[in-house]
Formats: structure tokens, C-alpha cells, sequence
């Protein structure tokens, strides 16, 4: 297998130098034949990639342990689920996907303009192509994921935390899809940069490539979040750890480039600013990956320490000093007059709504490199945690809510205010009362209650945008209302995405500032069969289980819960002992409801089991920030599903004479 | 469009829910304002005061996790040891000052407000105002080029995008870089 695997990723560097080559070659000396040649080799790269992955994959599941990944990171007692989960639970697996993931980009751009071969396509492949070799040259030097050694009777499994929940299925796996799609929009504006022609096409090309992106970032975010919150044991989904924040920096920027480009769109402007945001959004993606590999940082999400550091530093480097010197060199060209026609208008509120998720931006890379940075320079040792990102961003955050509610209410060029004053009546009133009311309640914290008031006025502001357009709708369209409806949405489904994916913003905005300053938590101490109240509930623990599972040794603490005297059943918070791991892993059990999660974690027990310490907490509307996330995301989908009417862009000059299918066009 | 519609009324037509909506956004604005007065609740019971101090410091085996956060053995012995210290009269103060001699300077989460932690302060803020400057001489650039005339503008109404770009195009290939 370990052959099988190393030729395979020989023959896809060799692949992608060639394509990387063709491309090239293409785009100089004008080849169609050499750019025919470089994109159709994105599909055999995609299949030697993933001949690769099967053979560590078939490794993995065959025990093969004179793989030192195998040996490493599975072992023979590791439920086959977890044994593919493996291939990237470790960064020489996960840099494999990672190929994988990039191979099947080039693949997708290489078959969705097979026909439609606009004039940047050349030089996009060649820079995907270029990237690609990047890293097919760690794993094929610096990371070795098809070393071997000497084999081991048993493997040492996979890491205790990582193996602990499902989720870690489909987490990665979605954030790579995010990370790895950003070098799309980032290859084409570089293509229209180096062209002769000098094109900012690249905005239109892939608009809806960045949105897809956007969406997969977004899952990502949100099922990491989740597995904190299932597998971590404290009661918290966000703890700010710098692998989080990297995450989050790449979507900052390209829900800013999202915003952005429908001002390059509409009215020609901010070209120069949208190539920064696409090369920027890149580099962080890229700046993140190096972040967790390179073995900078000492994080939960730091497994595995690699040598990969020094190369992807130098990467980096040259995708900032390369994209930005391009961009200084050649980008002014592209510079249009803009134009505003009033301050009260939906180009002015892009405007803020840039300036503050790029300041956002800079606040999370500031406090995710501050502590490397003193470190690096003074040798002193500062931590940068929660609570310097809670009170630098939530006024940031609130001000982004604002504008969420307000921009969609104004029109493009200008806006009356007598339009603005009626459109604003519903979302101000609503959010005003929900403040008063809160005020009278006694909630004592101004910012909470300002988020409260802000969320809502972005609910109801886009749920009433959202409403008026389908109702003039129903009272034009000659069909039956539902249909008329449904027939609207999906005609003006860029401006209904967004909207929606607004309204999901703030029933997350709405949950994030219930549960991180309503919520509650107790520890307790509990004998067996003693009781004790919490927050109206009263927690019984009734004793300790022991499972043996082939991997693991599983110690499940029964607690029965009762409110009001009427009993509401049991949760089972366990503590896992896994023999690769000398501190025991716990996973709490959660009650959810809509309203409130109840969340017990045990955190250590005594005389076999006699007696247990438990955490508690009651978090209020934590529900909804997975459901304002499926919202949000939902909304992207429904803004990124391909449009029948093709939009005004050019068709091929020569129809392919041979085209058999009917002709389908999915274009933009 | 309506809202041209709209503007071209007399004034008074929508002065009347302007007023009704200032009212409001004013009521609004006084409750929050009177939240902010009141001041947090302060910390009553000893549990409380302990997760106040706990929450600013770091678990120093967890990393990334606050004291109060974490479920770590330590980090159990730093809150126990808080609420001594809590019940034998020092201040929060006294007791995070006990813990940096104990830890070090990074066992609080938050960098101190001087020195080269000051950086981390006084960066966002600087970079705000510096794009809020920004963003307001830009806007008001941009406004001043649409109420020029518009014939001398390339983004003239009745021009197209289209035609924009290509006229851009061409231009660029004559003009030499500034």
C-alpha cells in the first residue's frame, strides 16, 4: 500500500506540473490545444489523488501498520467508522484529503467550463495547478503520510478527542471543501490581473463559486461549534482557540467579498478592493492551515507535530507578495470612477458593512497572533483569551447587526427617507418594545440587551423584506397564491438568499447572546442516591456503569431529573478511558429543549463510583443557533442554485458542432 | 420607483411616522441607556464572585480554556483556592496578583494594559477610526463625483456597464500609470 500510495502522489505532482506547464504555455503563446491538454488533466489528477487516499484509506482499514500513519493514528480495536475517520485525524492524512479536496476544485472548474471557455480560464488553471503542486510537494517531502517502519504488533489509535464523536466526520471535511474552494476566486482574479486584456471578469465568473464556498465555511464553522459543544464537556460551542479563529478569519473576509462584489456588479466600483478581499481571503485560509500544521501553537486541535511549517511560511509569502504586488503593479488599470448617489443607500451601507468585518478581521488576527508575536520578540509569554475577543468584538459584532437589519431595507443609488421611515416602522417598533420590556425585566447588562433589540430588528427588518416582495407577487401573479409565491422566491432568489441568510444571522445572534450571558452552572458533589437542585430541576444521582468496549472503557453516571416533582428521565454524562490517553475524556449528556438545554458533564468519580463530581448548566437557546445556522446557510443555497435564464453573458463564439445533450445552461 | 414617488410628495407625508419612529427609537435608547446606569448586578453570592474571578484567568494546563471553564483537576484546585482567599478578605485584585506570581503574566486571559500588551488595545481602536476616516472621505469623494455633471464621468446614466469596462479598457492602454 505504501508504494501503491507514494507512486500515486509522485505521478500527481508530475501531473500537476504538467498541467501547471500546459496552462502556461497556453495562456503565452495562445494553445488552445495546450489549454484543451491542461484541463482535461485535472480529471486524471483528481483520480491519482484519490488512488492515493484509497490506498491509505485500504491501509487504515486493513490494519497495515507498517504504515507509521496507520501505526500512529488506528489501531485494531478502533471501530471501523473511526478507522476512516483516521485518513484525517492527523495532519499527514489530513494534508491527503486536503489534495484531494484541491484536485476535486480543479476538476469541478475544469468540467464546468468545458464548453464555455472564458478568457481567464488559462490562467486560473495555471494558478490551481500551481497550488496544487505546492502541496503535493508536502506530502511527497516534508510530510510523509506513506512512511513506514518496522511494524508494530498494535497501532496506537487514533487521538482520544477525535475519536470520541461523529461529527468529527464531517467537520473537517467541510472546512477543507470552505478552505480549499477560496483558491477558485483567488485563481481567476489572478488570471484577469496577469491577462493581457487585463479583465475583471473573474467577479462574475465566479460569484457564485464564492458563495458556495461561503456556505461550506459556514457548515464548517457551525459543526465545529457543535462538536464542542457535544464532545468538550464545558458548556460552551466558541472558546476562541486560535485553530477556531483561523477558521473564522477566512469567513469574515469572504462574506465581505460576498457584500462587496455586487458594488463591482452594479456599479463598477471597488475592483481594486475586491482582488485584495478574494487574495486576502486566500491567504487566511492559507495562513490557517499553516497555523494548525505548522505546529505553531499549542491547541486542542494541534496533534501531530510536523515539519511542514518553514514550507507553508514560505507559501504564504509568496501568495501575499505576489497577489498584492500584482495588485499594486497592474490592479490601478482596472480602477473605475465610483459613484454614490446618496448617503442613504444600499452602496454606503456595503461600504460599513466592509469596514466593519474587515476591522473584525483584524481584531481576531491580532488576538490570534499577538501572544506568537511578544513571544517571538521578547521572549515574554502573554495570552490573548475570551474575554479580550468578547470586549473588542461584540461592539464590532452589534454594529454589523445594525447594518444587517438596515441595509436591505435601503435602496440601491439613493433612498427617500419617507420610504426608509415606513419600511423601518415594524423592525424599530418590534425591537423597541422587546427593549423596554427587557429594561423593566431587570436584565442588568447593556450589551446583552442591545444585542436582544439589534437581532430582533434584523429578524423582523428581513422577514417584512422578505414578506412585502412575496405579497406583491401573489397580488400580481395571474396563479394560485402558493405558487406565485414559491415562483417569486425562486425568480429573485440572490436577494431572497441573502435576506434569509440575514434572518438566520439573527436567530444566531439571538441564541449567541442568551447563552453566553443568561446562562447558569453548578458543580456538585452527589453520594449515590443523594439529590440536589439546580435552577428549578432536581438531579439525583442514582450511580456508575461500567462498559467495556474493545477501544475504550466507558464509566456512565446515571442521573435522574425531575422538575416541579415530575420526573423528566435520565442523562447519562460518561468519562471515557481510553488506553492512549492518561487523563480520562469525558462526554456530557444534554437535554435539549427549544427553549433551554440542560447539560451535565461528570468531571471525576470517587470510590468506584460512590461518588461523582458534576458540572451543570442551563443554557438558554442554544437550539437556535443551529437552526439560525441551517437558516443562514439554507439562504446561501438558495442564492447559489443556478439560474435557468441565462444572464447576459457571452455564449461561446463557435458552437461545438458535435454537442449531443440538449444544451442546459447552468452558467454563472 | 416608489421611492422616487415617495420623495416627490410634500413632506409632511411622511413627517408624521418620522416623528412616530424618533419617539420610539427614543424610548428605545432610554431604556437601554438606563440598563447601562444601573450598572451590572453585582457579584452576591460567594459561587458567583469566585466565577468572576475565575472567568479573567487561564487554565494553565488547558490553554484555551478559562478557569472557570475548564472541567481540569487544576483548574478546580484554582477556584477552590480563589474562594479561600475570597472568604480570608483579599480582593480580587490581591488574588489574580497571587496567581501571576504563581503562573506568570499569561495566566491572565487578557493582555495588561500596558506596556506591549497596550498594542493589543490600542491597534483595533486605531485601525477603526483609521477606516471609519477612510470609508467617510471616500463616501463623500464618490458623492461629489455624482453630483458633478455627468457627462464628463464614464459611469454617465445611459452608459452601460459594459460599455464602461471597455471604455476603461481602452483608456487604460493609452494612459501611463500615475
Amino acid at each position: 500500500m505504501d508504494r501503491l500510495g507514494r507512486y500515486a502522489l509522485l505521478l500527481a505532482l508530475a501531473l500537476a506540473a504538467w498541467g501547471l506547464l500546459a496552462a502556461v504555455v497556453g495562456l503565452r503563446r495562445q494553445r488552445p490545444l495546450a489549454v484543451e491538454s491542461a484541463r482535461t488533466t485535472a480529471f486524471a489528477l483528481l483520480a491519482v489523488v484519490a488512488a492515493a487516499n484509497g490506498a491509505m484509506l485500504a491501509a487504515l482499514l486493513s490494519d497495515d501498520f507498517t504504515l507509521r500513519y496507520v501505526a500512529q493514528n488506528s489501531s485494531r480495536a478502533t471501530p471501523t467508522f473511526f478507522k476512516v475517520l483516521a485518513l484525517w485525524s492527523a495532519d499527514d492524512g489530513s494534508l491527503l484529503l486536503w489534495n484531494l479536496v484541491l484536485a476535486g476544485y480543479l476538476a469541478a472548474v475544469a468540467f464546468r467550463f468545458r464548453r464555455y471557455r472564458p478568457e481567464a480560464l488559462p490562467g486560473a488553471l495555471a494558478v490551481m495547478y500551481a497550488v496544487a503542486v505546492f502541496y503535493l510537494l508536502l506530502v511527497s517531502g516534508p510530510s510523509e503520510p506513506f512512511a513506514t517502519l518496522a511494524a508494530p504488533p498494535d497501532g496506537r489509535g487514533p487521538t482520544p478527542l477525535l475519536q470520541n464523536h461523529p461529527l468529527m466526520a464531517v467537520h473537517p471535511p467541510f472546512l477543507y471543501l470552505g478552505f480549499v474552494g477560496l483558491t477558485v476566486p483567488f485563481a481567476f482574479a489572478i488570471a484577469g490581473l496577469v491577462s493581457d486584456g487585463l479583465s475583471d471578469r473573474w467577479v462574475a465568473l465566479t460569484r457564485r463559486w464564492t458563495l458556495a464556498v461561503w456556505c461550506f465555511l459556514t457548515v464548517g464553522l457551525l459543526l465545529g461549534a457543535l462538536w464542542s459543544y457535544s464532545v468538550l464537556g464545558w458548556g460552551g460551542y466558541w472558546a476562541w482557540d486560535p485553530v477556531e479563529n483561523a477558521a473564522l478569519l477566512p469567513w469574515l473576509v469572504a462574506t465581505a467579498l460576498l457584500h462587496s462584489v455586487m458594488l463591482q456588479e452594479r456599479r463598477g466600483m471597488l475592483a481594486v478592493w475586491n482582488l485584495s478581499l478574494a487574495v486576502g481571503a486566500f491567504a487566511l485560509a492559507t495562513f490557517g492551515t499553516f497555523l494548525t500544521r505548522g505546529n505553531v501553537l499549542l491547541s486542542v486541535h494541534t496533534f501531530a507535530t510536523s515539519s511542514v511549517g518553514p514550507m507553508y511560511l514560505g507559501f504564504l509569502v509568496l501568495v501575499l507578495a505576489g497577489g498584492f504586488g500584482l495588485i499594486a503593479t497592474r490592479a490601478w488599470r482596472l480602477r473605475a470612477p465610483g459613484r454614490i448617489d446618496a448617503v442613504l443607500s444600499r452602496e454606503a451601507s456595503f461600504v460599513g458593512n466592509n469596514l466593519l468585518l474587515l476591522t473584525l478581521t483584524f481584531v481576531v488576527l491580532l488576538g490570534t497572533v499577538f501572544p506568537l508575536a511578544v513571544e517571538a520578540t521578547s521572549g515574554r509569554q502573554v495570552t490573548v483569551g475570551g474575554p479580550y475577543f468578547r470586549r473588542t468584538t461584540v461592539p464590532l459584532l452589534l454594529l454589523l447587526l445594525f447594518l444587517a437589519g438596515v441595509g436591505p431595507l435601503l435602496p440601491w443609488r439613493s433612498g427617500s427617507a419617507g420610504r426608509l421611515t415606513r419600511r423601518l416602522r415594524l423592525p424599530l417598533g418590534a425591537s423597541a418594545a422587546l427593549v423596554l420590556v427587557l429594561a423593566v425585566g431587570g436584565l442588568r447588562n447593556p450589551a446583552a440587551v442591545a444585542a436582544f433589540g439589534l437581532a430582533t430588528f434584523v429578524g423582523v427588518a428581513n422577514l417584512a423584506e422578505i414578506g412585502a416582495g412575496l405579497r406583491v407577487a401573489v397580488r400580481t401573479g395571474s396563479r394560485r397564491r402558493p405558487a406565485a409565491a414559491l415562483g417569486a422566491l425562486l425568480r429573485g432568489r440572490r436577494r431572497y438568499g441573502g435576506l434569509l441568510v440575514h434572518v438566520g444571522l439573527a436567530l444566531a445572534a439571538l441564541a449567541i447572546t442568551a447563552s453566553s450571558t443568561l446562562a447558569r452552572q453548578t458543580d456538585l458533589t452527589l453520594s449515590r442516591g443523594a439529590s440536589a437542585g439546580f435552577a428549578g430541576y432536581t438531579l439525583r444521582y442514582e450511580g456508575m456503569r461500567t462498559l467495556r468496549q474493545p477501544q475504550r472503557t466507558v464509566l456512565v453516571t446515571d442521573v435522574g431529573v425531575a422538575k416541579d416533582g415530575r420526573d423528566l428521565g435520565r442523562m447519562s454524562p460518561s468519562l471515557n478511558l481510553y488506553p492512549s490517553a492518561s487523563e480520562p475524556i469525558g462526554t456530557p449528556s444534554i437535554r435539549t429543549s427549544p427553549l433551554r438545554d440542560l447539560y451535565a458533564s461528570v468531571v471525576g468519580v470517587e470510590q468506584e463510583g460512590e461518588r461523582a463530581t458534576f458540572r451543570f448548566f442551563l443554557n438558554p437557546g442554544v437550539t437556535w443557533l443551529w437552526v439560525g445556522g441551517a437558516v443562514m446557510v439554507l439562504g446561501g443555497l438558495l442564492a447559489v442554485w443556478p439560474t435557468r435564464r441565462p444572464p447576459a453573458a457571452p455564449r461561446p463564439a463557435v458552437p461545438s458542432a458535435r454537442r449531443r445533450e440538449p444544451a442546459v445552461v447552468d452558467r454563472g | 420607483m416608489a421611492d422616487q414617488a415617495a420623495a416627490s410628495r410634500p413632506a409632511r407625508a411622511w413627517a408624521r411616522p418620522a416623528v412616530g419612529l424618533a419617539v420610539v427609537l427614543l424610548v428605545a435608547l432610554g431604556a437601554l441607556a438606563a440598563v447601562a446606569a444601573r450598572g451590572p448586578a453585582p457579584a452576591s453570592t460567594p459561587a458567583e464572585r469566585v466565577h468572576a474571578i475565575a472567568t479573567g484567568l487561564r487554565c494553565p494546563v488547558c490553554r484555551d480554556l478559562s478557569v472557570a471553564d475548564s472541567p481540569a483537576p487544576l483548574a478546580q484546585q484554582m477556584r477552590n483556592q480563589i474562594a479561600e482567599g475570597l472568604a480570608a478578605g483579599k480582593s480580587p485584585e490581591a488574588i489574580r496578583r497571587e496567581f501571576v506570581a504563581a503562573y506568570g503574566e499569561s495566566v491572565l486571559l487578557v493582555p495588561a494594559r500596558r506596556g506591549v500588551g497596550l498594542v493589543a488595545w490600542v491597534a483595533p481602536a486605531l485601525l477603526l477610526a483609521g477606516g471609519v476616516l477612510a470609508a467617510v472621505l471616500a463616501v463623500r469623494r464618490w458623492r461629489a463625483r455624482g453630483a458633478a455633471p455627468a457627462a464628463s464621468s464614464p459611469s454617465a446614466p445611459g452608459t452601460s456597464r459594459a460599455d464602461k469596462v471597455l471604455l476603461e479598457r481602452a483608456l487604460a492602454r493609452f494612459e501611463d500609470p500615475p
